[in-house]
């Protein structure tokens, strides 16, 4: 039918040119050349169609005739999008299409099917669309499939031992939707599509198909034939009616661009052959993005957009409501390959849709659409160019002097600020006008609070960016401790005086680096003394430093941490992931012995619901990061403020206990694996100031660790991390086989490699990410040699890596091996498969290996580990409380020279059984303090291990692995419950504690 | 010419005079309270022209409000279902309108703001130390409202002026909520205030202790005949409702809880569903509530006084109830499972007989989601993204319609006058920039005032040569 199609345009192209024979045969030569190469590749490997137009008949002119064939009686003259179509009902009346060579797709042939699709309503259970396997039995039985689940459809392969699943894509029933599965062998990948009338474009929000990595699976030919409407057995299901029109077969996997086009000729009315006629082309290549795009918010009505490119070139952004109206277009014409622009007027609470590019003046190029969610935009209001309401006089000088010294001593621009003493508000506004502080004011004065209010409404300031309050008495503030970030005086410049305690103004100051910065500058009206003004501070008790000098008279006084703090800069503590921050919590054992410090942001509509076992939080030097979906956000720990968050697209990695932590803190910068980098972001303003390349394509940024001087990271094969998300199944219950990383690296700071571990050496093998940690000095993992784990072509492996498997210590600054310990020997414990989980810690000394078996059993094994020699000390099990629904995940803590796990405690130095009454868990794991330890109990949970007993917060609920932690002297605890109503609700908000004042 | 005899200017003046006297309740109603009474019932039976909806004024506050709460998780995974907001109360400065006045409070500012009317430029405004999260309720003259600070505030409507305050809690302790301060029993219900009382409740956590309250208006006590403050182990979030018997606290995300007004004795709680959005039914002996969204999807529930179920909204997000007819908004949606956000909105609007099951008299869909409805001048009224329009009670038709920054997240009519607030911060007035009957403009409406209202009534009566432009201004 196509060739008879062809042979129409070249007998008119003849006639025409006939008067012209040699440059006739030329042209004609290139025409038929042109089409045929156009035809060739879209019908490359073409091997089936069915237009079911009142028959079965494959009329795709491949060189096999695969004529399909009826099973009961389908009906082939029903409706159709295009004339006639089939039918199929009752799973008694379907079409088969047999196993012909072509249909045959083996272990290493791509494939494609294409075809619409109309159901009358949506369908229980899970019936086949099209597939060649025993479905109803299982999916992990061979071959492909797919399937119809209500309202999605999913796709799903096997060869019988290794079972892929793809998303689910919504299906609106009773109009025609297009779908597509795609195998594509090359890239390792699965594709389910299914696009409706609601999608208008390549780009629109319903165009996005599920994508899964396919590594590791086998041959498809299940020994069943291929069916339309039913399973390869033809047994099973009976729920569905369907109707079929327009199979198209290729033995290839079709681009995204041919996809569409096919789609997108079936909507405006042109099945399959139109668009073997009239073939589409290859779309340019998208821009190459180096790093991001991603964005910053900066205002409430303001995003940044950052990108990097390999090249120089000029930069566009297209943004819009919906994927399909990118209308507004911000450009900047120098070319550059660190890209930046900003986004002003965003006035909707909603997904915004991006896309950033460059032109050459005859081409613009642009990468695939991203979104961010300005709902998630916490920024405060940008008040820098607001008028001053007050008049000017001969204080006005005095107190911009005041706030520029005041700024650029303190260097920050985020948090809260204390204006102790605060007038008439005026050094309030000058600093409100320099940073993006939130300023408190608090004054006795009852007029000049009042002044202050006004003048501040006045200027359009006030309650955006500045408050004040009245209150009874400087010596006795209403406030929480540690709120603020920075305390200032005004009563100071404009009355020369230290008004209230230095005691309670300290009460208020936030450890672990919080700036109280008093003074004057030369010229005030009233000099204060240095002698008042230190004296006043001796009054509490105060540690400063004083300058007196042209620039005025100024003492600053730096809080510490607080006595006994830890942080939880680590998924699982600190670098040796013993999961313990051992902070002591200011001597707080019980829930009643805290009182709410901040509470609210960052919601449940900023992350997955339940967090499915993602990234826990983590803090260094009084902030906290926090993961969402597809951002990451970080806040004081002491106020709650969010000082900056980044919408970072696909950014999803889930199911930590088979994976190692991607997200770490040091004192000055977060560290974060994105794709195949590391990025190192300023702590306080949230920019990338180096970003660690692999520089290995085909591979993933793994582990980040951050010890001693050294970042180190190790190489994935690239998408094979968890990033699933959406239903139950992605609670990852099941998903036992681990991450592991074919190569360990340390890099030093500014991104260069220092060292590197590679697998492929042949006395190396593929390292477990749960089974790494750091501490001594050394770097410890254990690997598996196994020849069939290290030839894998995917980083998630299961059974093949319990044998040859070696623990390995290597030098932290040198990466040079110092020892290995052959796990499966009786001298290095005969260590039982980690089946379900496997980890890694160390704790003075020691190292603890604590794994859930296959079954019912936990087992602990210690080390004894110096530089030189590892030492298998003791190895204990017992029963879980129960394996399913989390309970057979959780992993040890070490704490006060134990080791806590679900009911059991155990002397680190020699194994001897200390508890059996260690609370259960739930679906969590523990995370440790100095003397106590959060879980999830049922709402969150914390023990006590000297009294033994545990105490709750009701009625909100942990996430389901680990969000809970004891840092910086207090409890933190992010939103994690979200989408769970278990538990009489649960409130789904972030909150932390602090040790009550009472 | 007709030559206006002083005589007949007196008289016109006379008439005027009684008819503004008499029909100052039935021409220009006010909007007294949140949804304009204790029912929440956001109906008001005020006139509204259409056309003198084309001028107005907007107030922009400088920042958009700063809400308690985070929206909560977009779906459920388990049910594979999308979620819905549930503590989303507080995402517009919705206005009270008496007289004169419009009235609102701040989560920015921390403050209750007056405005005037005709030009909305600011009158007064009255400082708390916390965000006042509900607009003030109006009541013989003084306004009753809280605030995050933990009091409950009355102040003169006239002057802003303090007359009473109130806390329920002995703590004054201070902490922070989305970098703002707050006390650990900020007033996030506002007040309902009926019968000389004012009933509100303090509350932030379910693990920390509630108190339900009712104080004297005229004095803010506590003690006295049917005055409390009872304490408890609930978390209301979201206005408080008033009917004859009992008080109704939303809670968010737990179901609206009940209590014995008189008394403050819990009488229970409502099954099922959530959400902050409700409002009470009437229907002779009867009180029922309509109550939603649910935890895991959008629907509605109007349940009876005594918790008996007798209709649910699937898929329900707001609801009007007027005579015999409900108006209905639902909404739909589809989630996009690869990168997490929702999309596919469908807005409808229904009405339902009431008096015949519920069936559909009309329904339409709408062209962008809707996140408010009253029904006003025989109309309704709905607010979507940037836009507010009115319908036709008939067939939901589209009378009116203007743009707006934002979306529209409230809604009122009072004098005459349409009021939108939007999520942007903004206050709109959509109506004549002047009602007031300082017709000479100099502050005080006396009887200078009725005589050039009756002259200007003449003039454009004189049969030889009308001349109505005074008039109609």
């Amino acid at each position: 039918m196509f060739n008879s199609l062809i042979r129409q345009k070249e007998t008119k192209t003849l006639r025409h040119l006939f008067q012209f024979p040699q440059i006739t045969a030329l042209i004609l030569t290139m025409f038929i050349t042109w089409v045929g190469l156009a035809n060739a590749a879209f019908e490359d490997q073409f091997v089936g169609y069915y237009s079911f137009d009142g028959h079965y008949n494959d009329t795709s002119g491949s060189n096999h005739v695969n004529n399909a064939s009826a099973v009961g009686t389908p009906n082939v003259n029903a409706a159709g999008l295009f004339a006639k179509a089939v039918s199929v009902s009752g799973g008694t009346n379907y079409v088969t299409l047999g196993q012909p060579a072509d249909y045959l797709f083996g272990s290493s042939t791509s494939f494609t099917f294409t075809y619409w699709l109309k159901v009358p309503s949506a369908i229980t259970s899970d019936p086949t669309l099209i597939g060649n396997k025993d479905w109803s039995v299982s999916g992990g039985r061979q071959g492909f499939v797919q399937a119809i689940a209500g309202d999605d459809v999913k796709t799903n392969i096997s060869d019988g031992s290794t079972r892929k699943d793809t998303g689910l894509v919504d299906l609106d029933p009773t109009q025609w939707v297009f779908c597509a599965l795609v195998i594509d062998r090359s890239s390792n990948t699965m594709t389910n599509y299914v696009l409706d009338e609601n999608v208008v474009n390549q780009w629109d929000d319903a165009s996005m198909p599920t994508t899964v990595n396919i590594s590791g699976v086998g041959s498809l030919n299940s020994g069943f034939p291929v069916n339309i409407g039913q399973d390869g057995d033809g047994g099973g299901y009976t729920q569905l009616s369907a109707t079929f029109d327009d199979m198209g077969i290729w033995r290839r996997a079709l681009a995204e661009y041919e996809i569409w086009a096919v789609y997108q000729a079936g909507r405006q009315g042109h099945p399959l052959p139109w668009v073997v006629q009239n073939p589409p082309t290859e779309p340019p290549e998208p821009l190459a993005v180096e790093v991001g795009p991603y964005v910053q918010f900066t205002a409430p009505d303001r995003a940044v957009v950052r990108w990097d490119t390999t090249q120089s070139t000029n930069s566009i952004v297209e943004y819009g409501l919906t994927a399909a109206t990118l209308t507004s277009r911000v450009t900047d014409g120098t070319a550059k390959t660190t890209h930046e622009i900003i986004l002003n007027n965003l006035d909707v609470k909603d997904t915004y849709f991006y896309r950033v590019g460059s032109s050459d003046g005859a081409q613009e190029q642009f990468s695939k659409i991203c979104l961010f969610d300005n709902s998630i935009n916490y920024s405060r209001a940008d008040v820098s160019n607001a008028a001053s309401p007050y008049m000017t006089d001969s204080l006005t000088p005095l107190y911009q002097q005041a706030a520029d010294r005041i700024v650029s001593q303190y260097g920050l621009t985020k948090g809260i600020c204390l204006v102790y003493g605060c007038g008439e508000g005026r050094l309030a506004f000058e600093l409100a006008k320099r940073t993006d502080m939130m300023i408190v004011g608090v004054d006795t004065d009852a007029v000049k609070v009042k002044t202050a209010i006004s003048k501040l409404m006045q200027a359009g300031v006030y309650g955006a960016r500045v408050t004040v309050q009245q209150v009874s008495s400087l010596d006795s503030l209403p406030f929480t401790n540690y709120m603020a970030n920075l305390i200032v005086s005004d009563n100071i410049i404009s009355a020369g005086q230290c008004s209230g305690s230095a005691a309670e103004m300290f009460r208020v100051l936030r450890p672990s680096g919080g700036v109280a910065y008093l003074g004057q500058p030369d010229g005030c009206p009233t000099a204060l003394t240095k002698t008042a003004l230190e004296n006043w501070l001796n009054s509490g008790s105060l540690t400063f430093t004083t300058t007196d000098n042209t620039s005025g008279l100024w003492s600053k006084v730096v809080r510490p941490d607080l006595p006994g703090a830890g942080w939880w800069s680590h998924m699982y503590g600190d670098a040796s992931n013993m999961g313990n921050s051992m902070d002591t919590l200011e001597g707080g054992t019980r829930t009643s012995d805290f009182d709410i410090q901040w509470i609210s942001w960052p919601g449940a509509d900023s992350k997955v619901d339940r967090s499915p076992r993602g990234h826990g939080p983590v803090t260094k030097n009084g902030r906290m990061v926090f993961y969402g979906l597809d951002r990451i956000i970080t806040l004081d720990t002491y106020n709650g403020t969010i000082l900056w968050s980044l919408e970072i697209p696909d950014l999803k990695r889930f199911n930590m206990p088979r994976d190692a932590g991607w997200i770490c803190l040091d004192d000055d910068y977060v560290y974060i694996a994105v794709e195949d980098d590391c990025w190192t972001i300023n702590a306080d303003t949230g920019l990338r100031t180096v970003t660690h390349k692999l520089n290995d394509p085909g591979y993933d940024w793994g582990c980040v660790f951050r010890y001693n001087d050294k970042l180190y990271g190790s190489a994935v094969v690239e998408n094979t991390f968890y990033t699933g998300w959406w239903s139950s199944t992605y609670w990852y219950e099941g998903f036992n086989e681990k991450v592991c990383s074919k190569y360990l690296f340390a890099n030093n700071l500014d991104g260069s490699r220092a060292w590197t571990y590679h697998s492929q050496d042949s006395d190396k093998g593929v390292i477990i990410n749960s089974a790494i940690c750091m501490g001594g000095g050394n770097v410890y993992f254990v690997e598996s040699r196994n020849p069939a784990a290290k030839s894998l072509t995917t980083s998630q492996i299961g059974s093949q890596l319990w044998s040859n498997l070696y623990m390995v210590a290597l030098n932290a600054e040198t990466g040079v091996k110092l020892w290995e310990k052959d796990l499966k020997s009786t001298a290095g414990g005969n260590v039982v498969d980690g089946t379900v989980t496997f980890f890694l810690m160390y704790s003075d000394g020691k190292l603890v290996i604590s794994l859930a078996d296959g079954g019912t059993t936990y087992h602990l094994y210690a080390y004894d580990v110096n530089a030189s020699s590892c030492t298998l000390d003791w190895h204990q099990s017992f029963a879980m409380k129960q394996s399913g629904h989390g309970g057979n995940k959780k992993r040890a803590v070490v704490m006060g020279g134990n080791v806590y796990l679900e009911r059991r405690g155990y002397r680190l130095s020699d194994g001897a059984v200390m508890t059996t009454a260690v609370p259960w868990a739930n679906c969590g794991t523990y995370s440790g303090n100095a003397q106590t330890m959060f879980y999830r109990g049922g709402n969150i949970a914390m023990w006590d291990k000297n009294s033994g007993s545990s105490t709750t917060w009701n009625r909100i609920r942990p996430n389901c692995w680990l969000n809970v932690i004891g840092s910086g002297g207090m409890v933190l605890a992010p939103e994690g419950g979200g989408g769970c109503d278990c538990y009489d609700g649960g409130f789904h908000t972030s909150v932390a504690f602090i040790r009550s004042q009472d | 010419m007709q030559t206006v005899r002083p005589q007949d200017k007196r008289l016109i003046a006379f008439v005027w005079m009684f008819i503004i006297c008499f029909s100052a309740t039935t021409i220009a109603e006010d909007w007294p309270t949140y949804m304009h009474d204790n029912a929440r019932t956001g109906v008001s039976s005020e006139p509204l022209v259409l056309n003198k909806f084309n001028s107005g004024w907007t107030y922009q506050s400088p920042v958009p409000p700063m809400r308690a709460w985070s929206d909560g998780p977009r779906w459920d995974a388990y049910s594979t279902g999308g979620a819905v907001p549930m503590r989303d109360f507080d995402t517009a400065f919705f206005v009270t309108v008496v007289g004169d006045n419009v009235y609102f409070g701040s989560s920015v500012t921390n403050s209750v703001h007056c405005l005037d009317i005709s030009t909305g430029a600011q009158k007064w405004f009255y400082h708390t130390n916390g965000a006042v999260r509900f607009p003030p309720s109006h009541y013989d003259g003084k306004l009753y409202f809280g605030s995050d600070d933990g009091y409950v505030y009355c102040i003169t409507a006239s002057e802003g002026s303090l007359v009473w305050k109130y806390n329920p809690s002995a703590s004054q302790r201070v902490l922070l909520n989305n970098g703002n301060l707050i006390t650990q029993w900020p007033i996030r219900t506002g007040t309902a205030v009926q019968e000389g009382k004012v009933y509100f409740a303090a509350s932030l956590v379910p693990w920390e202790s509630t108190y339900l309250c009712a104080v004297d208006a005229a004095t803010g006590s506590d003690s006295g005949s049917n005055l409390y403050k009872v304490s408890g182990g609930i978390a209301p979030n979201g206005a408080i409702l008033a009917s004859d018997q009992y008080l109704y606290l939303p809670q968010g995300r737990y179901s609206p809880h009940v209590f014995n007004r008189l008394t403050g004795a819990s009488a229970g709680t409502l099954s099922s569903a959530a959400g902050t959005f409700a409002l009470l039914t009437s229907d002779g002996s009867s009180t029922g509530i309509v109550f939603g969204s649910g935890k895991f999807s959008s629907w509605g529930s109007q349940l009876t006084g005594n918790n008996d179920k007798i209709a649910s909204y699937p898929n329900g997000k707001y609801l009007v109830v007027a005579d015999d007819t409900s108006y209905v908004v639902t909404e739909t949606f589809s989630i996009e499972t690869t990168r997490g956000y929702k999309y596919n909105y469908q807005a409808k609007l229904a009405a339902l007989d009431r008096a015949n099951g519920g069936a559909v008299k009309w329904d339409l869909n709408l062209d962008t989601r809707c996140f408010s409805i009253i029904h006003a001048g025989g109309m309704l009224f709905t607010g979507g993204i940037r836009q507010v329009q009115a319908r036709s009670i008939t067939d939901g038709s589209v009378l009116w319609s203007k743009p707006v920054h934002g979306r529209v997240r409230g809604l009122a009519a009072a004098s005459g006058r349409l009021f939108v607030s939007t999520d942007t911060g903004r206050i709109y007035m959509f109506g004549s920039s002047s009602v007031s009957s300082d017709f000479d403009g100099n502050g005080t409406v006396d009887a200078d005032d009725l005589f050039r209202l009756a002259g200007d009534y003449l003039k454009c009566t004189d049969p030889a040569t009308p001349n109505c432009d005074n008039l109609n201004q």
